[in-house]
């Protein structure tokens, strides 16, 4: 039987943990909610119909106020569709190969596939930052259209019942 | 002593199953992402590399725009014969009508031809009916012309005259051409613009759609 030093050990061993636990774990977690995301991002583009991405309102129906602005973000929305559809394949191409080198999170990977893994998070996460602003803009204006339904409700209401009220 | 030599044999299988389906997804998702994104105007050209278009190939704006370039320059054996078959202002007849409608009567009547060759189903039937461009398509002065300028997706438009069926010159392709006006363009250009084509997938893809 040989017999090695611990020194001679150490001096052939490969140092994978040179990063926090606590940040591989995010990472880890991270990875996986990357890959979902893109999935998911990647199945609704394919899936839902083009006719519904050139949706667009019109004043005079339910949006009083604010049409023009609406269908200016959905009509940025449909021209940035293509650019991030193709980013997160792209994305999801990376956090496949991350996910295979690592058998699935089992298999220590060098440092250089968690930078990888890091900076693969970023696109996606900014995409979908993004698209929860463009959400966040569309029902703001909802918002304040149903609010000003509310108070011309409100009013029409309030005349009807002074009237009814001094008759 | 007992060391810790990888996780268990199980454990592996799983997550090469589940790679296996990753890659199955990601191969699945790729080629519908990049089909999609073909139909988002501009992106018609998008990873198409071949140049040599057969002419069984139907006329879509993906290859009406590779053709444009390759087929005047050279065209083909085919190319040739329906270019000698066909005259140069030729518009052929639709399918229902071909074979049954006296040319007079087709010359004189207004027709609205409800489908052509190799286009899908005409959504326009009357004058003044209004409509919008979701892919960028070109507008010709004649159904007949290969060349016409280009207009982009989310432009609007009003039927001014009964459409036809025509095959442009260098194309085997019949397709439905609307006659227009398009609205909110300074000089109010009118022409020919294609209602829908067969894409890459076979499926038909519709350039305009009427107006809600």
């Amino acid at each position: 039987m040989q017999h090695v030093s611990l020194a001679a050990l150490l001096q052939n061993t490969r140092n994978y943990n040179q990063m926090p636990i606590f940040l591989q774990q995010m990472l880890k977690r991270s990875v996986w909610i990357t890959l979902f995301t893109e999935s998911a991002l990647l199945l609704l583009f394919v899936v839902v119909p083009t006719e519904s991405f050139i949706f667009r309102v019109t004043e005079g129906g339910f949006f009083l106020i604010g049409a023009d602005v609406i269908n200016s973000i959905l009509e940025f929305g449909y021209r940035a569709l293509p650019y991030l559809a193709l980013i997160n394949l792209v994305n999801m191409f990376v956090t496949l190969l991350v996910i295979s080198i690592s058998l699935g999170m089992l298999l220590p990977v060098r440092i250089r596939f968690h930078y990888l893994a890091v900076a693969n998070a970023i696109p996606t996460g900014a995409s979908m930052l993004s698209m929860a602003f463009v959400v966040f803009l569309l029902v703001l204006a909802f918002a304040i259209n149903l609010i000003i339904w509310f108070f011309i409700i409100s009013i029409v209401l309030g005349i009807i019942g002074a009237l009814l009220g001094g008759g | 002593m007992i060391l810790h030599s990888g996780p268990p044999a199980y454990q592996r299988w799983l997550a090469l199953i589940l790679i296996a389906i990753g890659w199955f997804l990601f191969a699945n998702l790729a080629g519908a992402t990049v089909d999609r994104v073909r139909e988002f105007p501009g992106w018609s050209n998008f990873l198409v590399f071949s140049l040599e278009n057969s002419d069984s190939t139907y006329l879509n704006e993906r290859s009406e725009v590779v053709q444009f370039s390759s087929r005047q320059s050279s065209p083909t054996a085919t190319a040739q014969i329906v270019r000698s078959i066909i005259s140069t202002d030729t518009e052929a007849p639709s399918r229902r009508s071909s074979g049954t409608t006296p040319t007079s009567v087709f010359n004189q009547e207004i027709f609205w031809p409800p489908i052509c060759g190799q286009s899908g189903e005409s959504h326009f039937n009357q004058i003044g009916q209004r409509g919008e461009i979701t892919r960028n398509i070109r507008i010709r002065t004649s159904p007949s012309n290969t060349s016409g300028t280009e207009i982009i997706s989310g432009m609007s438009f009003v039927i001014i005259g009964p459409s036809r069926c025509a095959i442009p010159n260098g194309y085997s392709a019949e397709m439905l051409f609307l006659n227009v006006r398009l609205v909110g363009v300074s000089n109010n250009r009118t022409g020919w613009i294609p209602e829908s084509g067969i894409g890459s997938s076979g499926t038909i893809v519709y350039n305009v759609y009427p107006s809600r």
